[in-house]
């Protein structure tokens, strides 16, 4: 959860900084250089669920190693 | 008990001091990536730019395709090395997660009111220029991980 935690901050924020440089220098202030449907959809379906499967099927402890123990 | 309190103390402890080190290091890459992305694109597309020179830059929108296309194989390149645990299934969802990235923008483009109509299978996915370019940015965004 942590792991998906940072990677989902620092894409947001890769994203975020690359449209301000380009809004920086080409002075589009405001201007969406991206079609509507792809923007929304980013965080949707686009660059999510691999991070969402992760949570669901990665293990930090063996269940089989310690599952009686427990 | 199955582990000691003393181990399970000192690994809170250590692992406080790596979820410090860790976010302020993917602050840094977050800095570092979003940069390069910039740099590359606007570097080569803009107006004397190698593909600005040519003509072939395709308005402000191959800026936007190009640095969503880059930065969601990025994210999915870094979720595939950073898995340990790798099941059938888990396989399975991530090829459906990796899958969704054409899916939306074969709908973007078959779109009628849409800004990339008919540009991904048009010139995008066909141009040996931006497969190229794009192939030299996501390896200098993901090699900062992988080293």
């Amino acid at each position: 959860m942590f792991n998906v935690i940072l990677w989902t901050t620092s894409r947001s924020m890769i994203f975020s900084i690359a449209l301000f440089f380009y809004n920086l220098t080409t002075g589009y202030s405001g201007v969406q250089p991206i079609e509507h449907l792809v923007y929304a959809l980013i965080n949707v379906n686009m660059a999510t669920f691999a991070a969402y499967f992760y949570v669901l099927f990665e293990v930090e402890i063996s269940f089989e190693k310690y599952s009686k123990s427990l | 008990m199955p582990y000691s309190l003393m181990d399970y103390y000192s690994y809170r402890r250590t692992l406080s001091k790596k979820f410090i080190i860790q976010h302020i290091w993917w602050l840094g890459y977050s800095f570092y990536s979003g940069f390069i992305i910039f740099l590359m694109y606007y570097g080569c597309m803009g107006n004397y730019g190698v593909m600005g020179l040519d003509g072939q830059n395709q308005d402000l929108y191959s800026f936007g395709v190009l640095t969503i296309m880059t930065f969601v194989i990025q994210h999915h390149i870094i979720v595939f090395m950073k898995v340990r645990s790798w099941t059938l299934s888990y396989t399975f969802w991530f090829i459906v997660a990796c899958v969704q990235l054409p899916i939306v923008f074969l709908g973007a483009e078959n779109m009628s009111r849409s800004q990339i109509t008919g540009a991904m299978t048009g010139f995008f996915w066909i141009s040996g220029y931006y497969w190229m370019l794009m192939i030299v940015t996501i390896v200098l965004l993901v090699l900062p991980i992988a080293i």
